[in-house]
């Protein structure tokens, strides 16, 4: 009998963390399928730029924290394929490069690299750059336009329906239309129909817990079912809010992160409650026409309050238990 | 473990130790408001510089003379009282300089009555310094205050804004964000970091120095590594 000398834990869980990045990557590139058969090899180009930034940052810094690269760690290539996914068809390269750099190097490395940043590096690296190129930012090509890879697009930009609701218009797109992300917006965030099919995968694959997605989501649908912005029936209005924007496509990437979101169920839960509530004022209330990123950024820095408050929960509910 | 090298470059550079190795700004955090809020252009820089060093070398001077003979709970509010009417010194000394400067720096001007370096190095050091060691340690705070002013500035006015002194400057990346305060904390954490690295670099190459690290060849007899 062969004897193999191991340190414990020696029953080990089919899960690590590339399992979680590997399935996350999978459902990313589902949705660049779709990203390029509505606006060409652009959103493909845009995602490899992103992707080879991120992943030669993420090395060159680890290498530079003295620290040997780890070849199986994916958490860059992920980072880099989302960034693109929540930025138009088509938008400059500067912005693309400086948003990957800044996740990266800013948002990651600087605070001790995978697992360890407080901060979810695509949402840091999506910020700096609306901060940056607002203009650029919000303005989205229509879907088919073919849009020029390395040169200036000439195509006409047009604001997506997040920017109607701002302003308490009604958006002209039919619902059917942005079920099957057939209208402006953020190539991979219009896409309605895929993004819940890879929440499902997600959630099969148990790479996300469900009580993040769906309280972040309900709490933000049972907003715009109570505050609605536009003067139509209340699904309407929760119909309007969650498939405008990137607040879906938030909600199942960006808040979902497993190293800056909390660790317990009952955390994740009360943590997606608040996100929730903090995106929809961000979105009517803040600058910008979609502020559900900057919104997660602040969340991402109550995590480990949250978690610390739940434990003190837990601890409670446990004690009592044991009294009675 | 030998430190006589350490010691003797503590020594050495101890008037100096502010500028580059222990700066008031990198390495105590103090004046941070001016360098991350007003440090977007190379002009600014220079009028909060001649400012900083205009409110805080006589109130120094002023601490190391009379800071002993004042009560402790009564010397802070003097100090910013001496520090309030010199402010009102280099604003005349700003706008003789550059007349627009002084309404770009805004607030900024009139906080450097309470200026953190004032405030922390007048309550603890300086009174225990003579008039000279007093009147160098305002230089020295002023001038290392003055190159972290001068390299924010420069970085975030390059990339912000293209210019340089206020002048267009033809310059490949164009960052507007880099104006804002966010990026001014990130670039001044960066030069913290940077600054503490090159500080350790130098103790452990003195370190190194004294205490170089023994071979087989140059081991006693009888002794084992």
């Amino acid at each position: 009998m062969k004897l193999k000398a191991s340190y414990a834990p020696h029953i080990r869980y089919s899960e690590n963390a590339q399992t979680l990045m590997d399935d996350t990557v999978i459902v990313l590139a589902v949705l660049y399928v779709m990203a390029f058969f509505y606006y060409g090899v652009v959103a493909l180009h845009a995602g490899l730029v992103s992707i080879l930034t991120c992943y030669l940052a993420d090395c060159i810094c680890t290498k530079l924290r003295g620290q040997k690269i780890n070849f199986r760690d994916h958490s860059a290539i992920v980072t880099g394929m989302i960034l693109p996914l929540l930025m138009p068809a088509g938008i400059h390269m500067v912005a693309i490069i400086s948003a990957g750099l800044f996740a990266i190097v800013i948002a990651k490395q600087v605070f001790g690299g995978v697992g360890q940043n407080i901060f979810n590096p695509a949402a840091a690296g999506f910020a700096f750059t609306a901060l940056c190129f607002p203009g650029q930012m919000f303005s989205y090509p229509m879907p088919f336009d073919r849009l020029p890879i390395l040169t200036e697009t000439a195509s006409k930009l047009v604001r997506g329906p997040a920017y109607a609701l701002k302003f308490g218009s009604i958006p002209t797109n039919d619902l059917v239309d942005m079920l099957l992300g057939n209208f402006a917006g953020p190539m991979g965030a219009t896409n309605i129909l895929v993004i819940l099919a890879c929440l499902l995968f997600l959630i099969f694959r148990k790479t996300v817990r469900w009580q993040l997605p769906v309280s972040f989501l309900g709490t933000a649908a049972l907003y715009a079912f109570f505050f609605p912005r536009i003067s139509l029936s209340p699904l309407q209005s929760v119909a309007y809010e969650l498939m405008s924007g990137m607040v879906l496509f938030v909600g199942v990437f960006v808040i979902t992160d497993p190293v800056t979101s909390p660790k317990r169920d009952s955390s994740k839960l009360l943590y997606g409650i608040v996100a929730g509530l903090m995106a929809m004022l961000f979105r009517q209330y803040g600058g910008f026409e979609d502020s559900s990123i900057f919104a997660v950024l602040l969340m991402n820095a109550f995590a480990p309050l949250i978690d610390l408050i739940s434990e003190y929960i837990h601890k409670a509910v446990r004690k009592g238990g044991r009294a009675v | 473990m030998k430190l006589k090298r350490v010691r003797r470059y503590r020594y050495a550079t101890r008037y100096i130790r502010p500028i580059l190795g222990n700066n008031v700004v990198l390495s105590a955090g103090l004046a941070l408001p001016f360098v991350i809020g007003a440090s977007t252009s190379m002009n600014n820089a220079l009028a909060l510089t001649i400012a900083i060093g205009i409110v805080n070398i006589p109130t120094m001077i002023f601490a190391s003379l009379l800071g002993k003979k004042i009560p402790q709970w009564l010397r802070l509010p003097c100090y910013v009282l001496l520090a309030s009417a010199l402010v009102v010194v280099s604003r005349f000394a700003v706008s003789w300089i550059a007349p627009n400067i002084f309404d770009s720096l805004g607030i900024y001007l009139t906080l450097l009555a309470v200026n953190t370096i004032l405030l922390v190095r007048g309550k603890q050091v300086i009174p225990q310094y003579n008039f000279y060691r007093a009147a160098l340690d305002g230089v020295v705070t002023t001038v290392s205050f003055g190159i972290v002013m001068f390299v924010v500035s420069l970085c975030r006015e390059l990339v912000g804004n293209n210019t340089l002194w206020g002048d267009a400057i033809n310059f490949p990346i164009k960052l507007p964000g880099a104006l804002l305060p966010a990026f001014g904390f990130i670039l001044v954490g960066l030069l913290a970091a940077w600054a503490k690295f090159f500080r350790r670099l130098v103790i452990r190459y003195n370190l190194r120095k004294d205490n170089p690290p023994r071979t087989a060849a140059k081991l006693p007899e009888g002794e084992v590594e």
